[in-house]
């Protein structure tokens, strides 16, 4: 591993910063977050509130810092559990064959057409809002992705060599899924999963829009950013900031997929041998 | 060709009634009900019974999907609870803006991903190369109600170029397109880049160099036409994305589309007008991938031969 | 293939081409109203959303209208009378026209009752109108009601807009009314083009038309205000920028009182929310001019009942729990609700709606509920699902509002015990034999100052028992673009009174 390309290292950088705003959120933040002082609404940043202060008086540093833990949440839970799921089903249906695989594709086929963010909306409707409802909504759109990945990829591994000379060993269903195909899914699907961490973070300030996800008064960046949107014209520090956080966290893990790609291009077309 | 054309057709029927029988699988466990809305807060348990018995709601789910079924096979999407009026009738109403707000955004991004794409692959691993995927980037990191409005903020109401809101001329256009626009640029971007990597280092792009054209000519025509062909294909599948997508684009700019019908469709339990909606959209999603799986397999050769048999 | 350079051109010229469609100004004399949601019928006969029915007041005209203080006053009809309790005969103005030019006679009047009246047409004003033994036609301009018993709310309800004889499911598309303006084009999801009625029998409109345009984001209402693109916002505009849109030289912001009433809702089937002690802590515990003055702009009145202080049937002589938390924290400890180590007395649910007031009032009681320890959890629920949940009874706490209370029998309608939910908003569950008896002896009451006594006795109680928590009644806040003049803004901000905006010259 000689020198880490410029995407990977921005991209790792950032997920860095983020892991230690998580684990330091209460040291760093100077105000608690749900503090309220309703006559210091909307004021804009100054010594004491470097970010500003929201309609309630709260400070928009300590509650951005402690919402990068409910993004981080949101974003990597959906992306490991969508890729879990995905990748179990779509190896096992490619690799199956016949009418598990054709089952598979018409799922994959209605869900796809359905579109996402009413399937969302309809899950919240019937779960309720909650945190973990969010993640569960954004989960069960988006495993179809990996599915589509890694049954594209399982098909054309599976009649390598090397999954040939491991049947022929005696090797059974589960022990081919998961010793020889999965590890070579494996890359491709990790970036399809930082892609998609990004896109989780979008996705719940949208559901945010749409009135689901965390409940108040839990910060979490969508809804910071859309709360702040009705005070664009009088506050707009309390959109700027948000949206800036989200930005360079999207921007980082992209660049961090992009990067982990470069990086394992040529390796994704060799194949691991036992 | 043809039996690939028909098989594809043949799975059209099941895909679309599947999205929609999704929904009435979702129904029982969905609160709230349509009556109400039409009703009000206090109503005699009469004029309740009435009412559901007027849209068979008091009937079994297994007998309203059947009627459903019926009523589309005479073409009949049946008649939305909260409005009173056929379903095809509202859905035709708001179809066609949603159309263009789709057509519109995908031409933008096409205009934004292109050029990005270009620069970014052949400048591979500069700074340019970086700058331009951030800046493809910068329009899916930015959530479109956060987009829209300061787009408004700018061009609206600083400069005065163009309107705020609504529709009724090609300038209303402009904003929601470019801020629907934006998120596919991104992945697109990405695709172009990809796939003219890919294709940049092959045999007929460096025979096509020899020939002596130029880079610029050698990029665009051999390379490009190539790097194309799954563009095409991921535009369909981002055609589901942009249709759902265009939901709070269209309440910001008080686009009259299909994405805010549906909204109001499902906050009013108006199943039959979601229904039509869904199936509306779907059926959309589901030809335009048709259309680009053929555009594909026209446009490659290679495809259209396997399929036809050696 | 894809020559780049001439690409992006081309879209540049098209951009250019394109500048200078903004914001096409309207006509002189026409006003661009703003409207958040579409209307979705115009039939005054079906309308319950609010959006059809601010549209359907400019469209059509009832027998009667309410005047600032609530009571009934001639519309169409010119004078009433009533006989022995029961009977109501009203006589029409001569020379009233509809849109279309048909004479409006007793017929018409008569159909569009007994129409509600229909079961098959499935109306939901048929309740209210349930009292209704026989409508009929005298004469050509008379008409005569004949009610099943006393019923002092029944000259309320005849506000209701009067269609043609024979109109059918047609109307909600293409109404037809008496009112001063009249449907040229409605764009679904876009625009409704209203043109001035000439024959309107208060007068020909000063106006010459009205363009109601529908833009659902707040926001973007903003926006078009300051491009220049709405002439009138009634009520749509945040609390919150309404600092930014005074300070535009070329609007100005009008306020009046309104019927409007905003309260907390408990459940009364809760073991400590059924307990008087603890909702009067709640009440000492809430901080409502803080609320007034941070949410809403300081744009609302404080309330002590449902009907506001203009109100003709209102008395300001009830118990009002002013905020003092530490007499609330006492309340508490005397109730037995003592801190736990966490300091907390008390946990409850609080269900709100996806509105952003509605979840700014929720994060604002939790906190100030949270300092005399009561733990508030807020979850947010989209309409239907929130809606539905208070019907049956499930939820603990929440805030509502109603809108437009003009008759005091809305006090049955919410507070009587026969009113649980589905027959009547009782959705606490409160149940006071000495309310009940006085709601209906104050329903079948017409002699209005004795009513007024009665209704006197109803808030006291009400203030007293504390099933609601009075929060406030908030203002109507009209952004309107200077130059126009004429319009009045009452207490129930009805449209109708468009008829008399005009340009200034």
């Amino acid at each position: 591993m000689s020198r880490l390309n410029l995407k990977l290292r921005l991209g790792l950088a950032v997920l860095a910063a983020l892991m230690a705003s998580n684990l330091l959120a209460p040291a760093l933040s100077p105000f608690p977050p749900l503090e309220q002082r309703l006559e210091e609404g909307l004021n804009p940043p100054s010594l004491s509130h470097p970010l500003g202060q929201d309609k309630f008086g709260r400070d928009v540093l300590s509650r951005l810092l402690h919402g990068a833990r409910v993004s981080l949440l949101i974003g990597l839970s959906t992306a490991l559990v969508s890729l879990l799921i995905g990748a179990l089903l779509g190896a096992a249906a490619a690799y199956l064959g016949g009418w598990a695989d054709e089952l598979l594709t018409r799922v994959i086929d209605v869900l796809l057409a359905f579109p996402g963010i009413l399937l969302a909306l309809a899950l919240m409707a019937i779960l309720g809002p909650s945190l973990n409802n969010v993640i569960l909504a954004l989960c069960a759109v988006g495993w179809v992705g990996y599915a589509r990945l890694a049954r594209g990829q399982v098909l054309s591994l599976r009649e390598r060599e090397f999954v040939l000379a491991a049947r022929a060993a005696g090797a059974g269903l589960g022990r081919v899924v998961v010793v020889h195909l999965l590890p070579n899914l494996l890359a491709p699907l990790l970036v399809e999963a930082t892609f998609g961490v990004g896109s989780a973070i979008v996705a719940e300030a949208g559901l945010s829009f749409l009135g689901f996800g965390v409940q108040p008064p839990t910060p979490s960046w969508g809804a910071m950013l859309n709360q702040g949107r009705q005070f664009l014209l009088v506050a707009p520090h309390l959109t700027t900031f948000p949206g800036l956080a989200i930005l360079v966290v999207v921007l980082g893990f992209n660049f961090l997929g992009d990067g982990l790609r470069d990086r394992l291009d040529p390796r994704l077309t060799r194949s691991r041998v036992n | 060709m043809s039996r690939y054309l028909l098989r594809r057709l043949a799975w059209l029927v099941p895909t679309c009634l599947g999205v929609v029988s999704l929904i009435f699988l979702l129904r029982p466990l969905i609160p709230g009900d349509p009556v109400d809305f039409i009703l009000g807060e206090s109503a005699q348990a009469a004029d309740r019974e009435a009412l559901r018995r007027a849209f068979h709601l008091d009937e079994p789910l297994a007998r309203q999907y059947l009627l459903f079924l019926e009523g589309l096979a005479r073409g009949d999407l049946g008649v939305s609870i909260h409005s009173r009026r056929p379903v095809a009738r509202l859905i035709l109403e708001r179809y066609p803006a949603t159309l263009k707000l789709t057509l519109a955004s995908i031409l933008i991004a096409l205009v934004l991903a292109l050029p990005l794409g270009v620069l970014s692959a052949v400048r591979r691993e500069s700074a340019l190369d970086h700058t331009a995927m951030a800046g493809a980037l910068l329009g899916a990191a930015m959530p479109n109600f956060w987009l829209g409005p300061l787009l408004i903020l700018l061009f609206a109401v600083q400069l005065g170029w163009l309107p705020v809101s609504g529709a009724g001329s090609p300038a209303h256009l402009v904003l929601p397109a470019l801020t629907l626009g934006t998120s596919l640029a991104a992945i697109l971007t990405r695709m172009v880049r990809s796939s003219l990597l890919e294709v940049i280092g092959q045999e007929y792009m460096t025979t096509a160099r020899a020939k002596g054209l130029s880079e610029g000519v050698v990029i665009c025509k051999h390379g490009l036409r190539n790097a194309l062909i799954p563009v095409i294909t991921l535009l369909g599948l981002q055609f589901g994305a942009l249709l759902a997508g265009s939901i709070i684009t269209e309440t910001i700019f008080a686009w009259p589309g299909l994405g805010r019908l549906t909204v109001t469709a499902i906050q009013a339990r108006d199943f039959p007008l979601l229904q039509g909606c869904l199936l509306t959209i779907s059926l959309s999603y589901v030809l335009i991938n048709l259309l680009t799986d053929l555009a594909y397999a026209a446009a490659d050769p290679r495809i259209r031969l396997n399929r036809g048999g050696r | 293939m894809f020559r780049f350079p001439v690409l992006i051109l081309s879209l540049a010229l098209v951009l250019a081409g394109l500048a200078g469609c903004a914001g096409r100004p309207q006509p002189d004399n026409v006003l661009v109203v703003g409207l958040p949601d579409e209307p979705l019928t115009l039939d005054p006969r079906f309308a319950l959303d609010a959006a059809s029915t601010r549209l359907n007041q400019v469209l059509y005209a009832g027998l009667l209208k309410l005047d600032a203080s609530g009571r009934p006053e001639p519309d169409l009809a010119q004078d009433w009378r009533v006989e022995g309790g029961r009977i109501y005969t009203f006589r029409l103005r001569p020379g009233l026209t509809f849109h279309d030019g048909r004479d409006l006679t007793a017929r018409d009047v008569v159909f569009t009752y007994a129409s509600i009246l229909d079961p098959s047409l499935n109306s939901p004003k048929r309740l209210v109108l349930q009292v209704i033994d026989k409508v009929e036609a005298l004469d050509r301009l008379t008409v005569r009601f004949s009610l099943r018993e006393v019923s002092a709310p029944f000259e309320s309800e005849l506000t209701l807009g009067v269609v043609p004889a024979g109109a059918g499911p047609d109307l909600a598309q293409r109404p037809v009314g008496a009112g001063p303006f009249s449907l040229v084009e409605w764009r679904p999801g876009q625009r409704l083009d209203l043109a001035a009625h000439r024959d309107y029998f208060m007068g020909r409109p000063a106006g010459d038309g009205i363009v109601f345009k529908v833009v659902p984001d707040d926001t973007t209402r903003v926006l078009e205000l300051l491009q220049g693109n709405l002439d009138f916002v009634l009520n749509g505009a945040p609390p919150d920028l309404l600092g930014r849109l005074a300070r535009e030289k070329s609007l100005r912001i009008i306020e009046s009182p309104s019927a409007n009433y905003a309260y907390l809702a408990f459940n009364l089937a809760h073991p400590d929310l059924g307990r008087l002690e603890v909702r009067r802590a709640i009440a000492r515990a809430v901080d409502r001019r803080a609320m007034i003055r941070y949410l809403l702009d300081g744009r609302a009145e404080p309330a002590t009942g449902l009907l506001p202080p203009g109100h003709w049937a209102y008395t300001g002589q009830v118990a009002d729990y002013a905020y003092d938390p530490e007499a609330a924290a006492r309340d508490l400890d005397r109730a037995g609700l003592k801190p736990d180590e966490k300091g907390v007395r008390l946990k409850l649910l609080y269900k709100a709606t996806l509105q952003d007031l509605s979840r700014r009032k929720a994060e604002v009681l939790q906190d100030q509920l949270a300092r005399v320890g009561i733990k508030l959890e807020i979850r947010s629920f989209e309409w239907a699902t929130f809606f539905t949940d208070v019907r049956q009874g499930n939820f603990q706490l929440c805030s509502l509002e109603w809108v437009g209370l003009a008759e005091p029998d809305i006090y049955y309608h919410v507070f009587h015990s026969q009113s649980r939910p589905p027959q009547g908003a009782n959705r606490g569950g409160y149940a006071n034999p000495e309310l009940d008896r006085l709601l209906i002896k104050a329903r079948q009451c017409l002699d209005r100052e004795e009513r007024a006594g009665l209704y006197a006795r109803v808030q006291q109680i009400v203030a007293r028992d504390l099933p609601y928590l009075s929060l406030w009644h908030p203002r109507h806040v009209l952004v309107l673009r200077r130059g126009w003049t004429g319009f009045e803004l009452t207490p129930q901000a009805d449209l109708a009174g468009l008829w008399r905006i005009r340009r200034e010259d």
